[in-house]
Order: C-alpha cells, then structure tokens, then sequence
C-alpha cells in the first residue's frame, strides 16, 4: 500500500493544511478512505490527497531566510517605529520645527 | 398489517439496521484502520437511516423508535435473510455490500417519486450518504475482481453464496399491491429486482463473473453457501446446516442466524428497560 498525505480546508476560503495521512491501495481508495479516516465529524469542506512520495522536500532547510540578521526586512524589525517618531517629532519641536506628514 | 405504509417501512428500516449491526462487528478487527472507519462509518450510517424510518413509523405504529428497533420479538422484524447472514470473512462482508447496496439503491431512487412525503423526505437525505457506500462497495468490487487468483476466487464464492439471499431482497412485501396502488411505493418489487438484476449483470459481466448470475438460473444444489462456523463451504447432501437460501425475512421467518444477533443486539435494552443514552 501507497501512504497519502490528507490536507483539508476548513472552508472553501482558507489554506490547505495537513489533516495527516493515510494507507490505500492507489488514488481512488485514497479519496474513499481520507474522508473516513480524517472527516467524518465535519473537520472540513474540502478533502484533498497526495502520494507522500509525490511530495519533495528542500534540501538545506537549516539555511532558509538566510542565516545573517535581515530583521529589517520582516515586520518585527519595525517594532518601535511609532514610539521614535514621537520622541523625534518632540525633539523637532523644542527646535522650533516639525515633520509633516502625508 | 393495517397500514400498508407500515409494511414498507419496517422492511426498509430493519434492513438497514441489521445490515448496520453486522458492519459494526467489524469494528476494530479490519486488518487497517482506514478500512476499519469505513466500514464503521458506513455501519453508523445505516443505523443512522434506520432510525430515520422508524421516527416516520413511530408515527403510524405508536411505539417510540427504539422500542421498534429492540423491542420487538425476532418474528417481527422484517429485514432480508441477507442482511442477517454472518460477516463470514473479508470477501463475503464485501460480497454482501455491493450487492445490498445496489439493491438499496435501486429501491431508494424509486421511492423518490413515492407519494408519502416524510419517507421521500428521508430518502432523500439518505442517498446523500447511499452514494458514498455505493462508491466504496464498487471500489472494493473491482480491486477484489482483479485481484490474483486466491482473491479473487474467495470473492467470486462469496458472491455466488449471497447471491441467492440478495435476491430475496426483493421477495414481495405484505400489502404491497396497497402499497403500490396508494404511490406509496412507486414500482413493485419484482420491477426493482429487474432493474437490479441488470444493473449487477452489467458490472458483473465486466469483470468476468457473470456465472454469479447465471448460476441463480440452476437448482440451488451445490452452490457455494456461508456457514455458521466461519468458513464458504459447498452445499449439498453434506451442507444442510443453512435451511434456505434466503428467502422468508420479509415474512418474519428468519434463519438460525438471526436469533443470536437479536440476542447481542436487544440485550442493553431487555436489561435496562426505557435506559437513555
């Protein structure tokens, strides 16, 4: 027997995720047993299978996203930002200046 | 039976329910779990449709519906001898579910035209879930059909056994004339055995086993028959613990294995009198 990998949306507007994974015979049974096997509570809207063999992992995965600080390209290297405007904004203004903003 | 409604519903509902009861002692010995929760589910299923019917005959009858399913003496169910017959093994289990559930849905597609609304009703909601045990019974078919040779030749037998009981499925039921005339059931059995015979001959055909059919045309001697010991034994001078083929449950006259079912199946009920879940 072939192993599947089962993957459900919970409703038809959110992403596949992994549901887990079954035995069958080839793709028909599959489709037949994921249901049973990983839906029969109403876990889901959408069942969907794959042949774990037709799945490939990349190689390396210790080295994805880099592995020097990029920090300032990913949202938390932004935390902060609001509070050093402020504190500029009132150093401006003790200056006699201000930052418009758009 | 005074209302013919009556008569209709306790065949249906009592077909599915021990149909339901027998899927479910496979529960937990399936040899993998995938298949083990099919059958299970599909047993719940069928147990499920059961009780449908019998809210709906609750009505007509009076009793409460689980009092209609274990409160009765064995001699008042109505379900097909097929559907009592042992589990047996992997291959008559199968065996016996395509051929049910063709049959089953032969007669639910016809009582979508019935005139009795709340049957309808509930008809149409059990195809819903008849159309995924159809699937699942024709996968099994073909997969066992094409199997090597010792697969194959067990599913063949067990074909031919319960091939003599599934026609029983269609044996005529009590009023149905009342039945038939009122649109409560829109087609005579005897139609709906037709429609089925051609429908299994076509698939039969397909993976070489029309002699499962053929061979309902000779005398029943020598057929291939499950025993109550668990194994597919041929009949004969030397094979006479099973007394028919399966006809009679539609009359109330069951075979010896219906009564140790009923036995395991009423027994929380007959202990516990009016217990809930």
């Amino acid at each position: 027997m072939e192993i599947y990998e089962v993957f459900q949306r919970r409703t038809h507007d959110d992403p596949l995720v992994h549901a887990g994974s079954i035995k069958a015979q080839d793709l028909e049974m599959a489709l037949i047993l994921a249901r049973e096997t990983h839906f029969r509570h109403g876990e889901g809207a959408e069942c969907w299978v794959v042949k774990r063999e037709d799945l490939h992992a990349v190689p390396n995965p210790e080295t994805m996203g880099g592995v020097t600080d990029r920090s300032y390209r990913r949202q938390d290297g932004y935390v902060g930002v609001g509070a050093k405007l402020k504190r500029v904004t009132e150093e401006m203004k003790k200056l006699g200046k201000s930052i418009t903003r758009e | 039976m005074s209302d013919p409604r009556a008569s209709l519903l306790f065949a249906l509902a009592d077909d599915e329910l021990i149909m339901g009861h027998r899927l479910s002692e496979w529960t937990g010995w399936v040899p993998y779990i995938e298949e083990d929760l099919a059958l299970s589910s599909i047993a719940q299923d069928e147990i499920a449709h059961a009780r449908m019917l019998l809210d709906i005959l609750s009505v007509i009858d009076g009793r409460d519906p689980d009092a209609l399913a274990l409160g009765r003496a064995p001699s008042e169910y109505r379900n097909a001898i097929l559907c009592e017959l042992p589990n047996t093994d992997f291959a008559f289990t199968l065996a016996r579910h395509w051929l049910y559930d063709h049959a089953d849905d032969v007669r639910l597609r016809s009582l979508q035209e019935s005139s009795f609304k709340e049957l309808r009703e509930a008809v149409a909601v059990m195809l819903l879930e008849e159309r995924y045990h159809l699937e699942h019974a024709d996968a099994w078919f073909r997969r066992l059909a094409d199997c090597p040779v010792e697969a194959r030749h067990r599913f063949g037998e067990a074909l031919a056994a319960a091939m003599g009981p599934a026609e029983a499925l269609f044996e005529p039921l009590d009023d149905e004339s009342a039945i038939v005339s009122a649109g409560i059931a829109p087609a005579y059995t005897e139609e709906l055995h037709d429609e089925w015979r051609a429908r299994i001959g076509g698939m039969l055909d397909e993976v070489g086993f029309d002699q499962v059919l053929a061979s309902r045309a000779e005398p029943a001697t020598g057929e291939m028959v499950p025993t109550s010991s668990g194994e597919i034994e041929a009949s004969g001078e030397a094979e006479a613990r099973t007394p028919s083929v399966g006809a009679g449950g539609r009359r109330g006259e069951h075979s010896e294995h219906f009564e140790p079912l009923w036995l395991e199946m009423t027994a929380l009920y007959r202990a516990h009198p009016g217990a809930r879940w």
